[in-house]
């Protein structure tokens, strides 16, 4: 256990270090992304899935939100510049495209 | 409306028909009538043949196990085939007057047959054992009508429900009565609108983290007018969203999101290349 805590404090204190702030910034709204879907589907198993399609709407957005933080985090990591051909503004365009994508069709899912 | 009484009545038009439409043509006849009652291995415990308009001799007794059949051949006085528009086999409970009657069909080329199935028997006479008059009911438009009493037949059963001996196995069925739904079973509103403010808690929670990462928002107006177009186009977007959630229809939202389409486009592309162009 105490092993465990050493390890889990030795990764923040690396992880606060080397990463830079703008990957900090993604990461914290990527846990945002993840508490969301997480309350909304306590609520589901607690209250019921009826609204279904609401419960869809907003669980798929939380998850599809995270997956394009995701994809943001990737191509903005200057470690993976290599991988990665173009700038992070690209990177940041496709992401803001994705979300009005999504958007448009979380509102034609709620109902 | 019971059948057998309606099919009297149509009988009887059809007979009135049969004679204005000429005496040529005249009544419709049964003949070859057999009535029986089997075995379940498809004997006949009872069996006679009657010519028109003899009835039966004895009275025979008919049970779930032993279903009664009726064949018959239906044609004019002179002997002609006649296809018929109606046929049933009708049965009057002799004490209640209840009425049963089964409808004949004919099989290709080959007699009339009527029988009682065990459904029927199960449902229409077990409940209402006793004596029943059979009558053999013929109708043609063209050529007239025919009620042939056959004679009685003793329905050996258990006593049941009196009120379901007396529906007709052809008559008008029970009005259908809608049933709804039941409502789902919702959570009160205290507790949605509880979930409500958790769901948007992290949203708090989330702000304050970037200001602790030093995300500054006042940095803003820092930014180039393009950066701020985009950024509002975007945020109109965001708006259509919304408003098509709340009631706009499909098709005007997508033109309206085509039209912003090309100005987010262009506002983006130049806001990005200058930030690129900027070092930033």
């Amino acid at each position: 256990m105490a092993a465990a805590t050493h390890i889990l404090a030795g990764l923040a204190r690396d992880y606060a270090a080397v990463t830079p702030q703008r990957l900090k910034v993604i990461d914290t709204y990527m846990v945002f992304c993840v508490a969301v879907g997480l309350i909304q589907l306590a609520y589901c198993v607690l209250a019921g899935s009826f609204p279904y399609n609401a419960f869809l709407a907003g669980f798929g957005s939380a998850v599809a939100c995270f997956v394009f933080a995701a994809s943001l985090r990737m191509k903005t990591n200057p470690k993976n510049a290599g991988q990665f051909a173009g700038p992070p503004e690209a990177a940041f365009a496709e992401f803001v495209f994705c979300h009005i994508a999504l958007h448009f069709v979380v509102s034609h899912f709620l109902g | 409306m019971k059948l057998p009484g309606a099919a009297r009545a149509l009988a009887g038009l059809g007979a009135l028909c049969g004679l204005l439409c000429g005496l040529a043509s005249g009544e419709v006849m049964a003949a070859n009538v057999v009535v029986r009652v089997l075995e379940r291995t498809g004997d006949a415990q009872f069996e006679q043949a009657l010519a028109y308009p003899a009835a039966l001799s004895t009275v025979p007794k008919v049970r779930l196990s032993t279903p009664l059949t009726v064949t018959f051949d239906a044609q004019t006085a002179g002997g002609a085939a006649v296809q018929l528009d109606r046929a049933a086999v009708s049965l009057q409970h002799a004490e209640t007057g209840a009425e049963v009657a089964f409808a004949a069909q004919r099989s290709k080329g080959g007699p009339y047959r009527a029988s009682i199935s065990r459904a029927d028997f199960r449902r229409h006479l077990g409940p209402a054992p006793g004596r029943y008059s059979v009558t053999l009911v013929l109708g043609s438009f063209e050529h007239g009508g025919l009620a042939y009493e056959l004679g009685a037949i003793d329905v050996v059963g258990k006593q049941g429900k009196q009120g379901k001996a007396r529906l007709a196995a052809l008559g008008p069925r029970p009005e259908i009565r809608h049933r709804f739904a039941d409502p789902q079973r919702m959570p009160s509103a205290a507790v949605s609108l509880a979930f409500a403010g958790l769901v948007a808690a992290p949203l708090g929670v989330l702000l304050r983290t970037w200001a602790r990462l030093g995300v500054n928002a006042a940095n803003l107006k820092h930014e180039p007018a393009g950066a701020l177009v985009f950024m509002g186009l975007v945020a109109t977007y965001m708006a259509l969203a919304v408003a098509y959630w709340v009631g706009g229809r499909l098709l005007p939202t997508l033109g309206y999101a085509l039209a912003l389409a090309l100005p987010t486009y262009l506002a983006g592309q130049h806001a990005l290349s200058r930030r690129i162009a900027r070092g930033l």
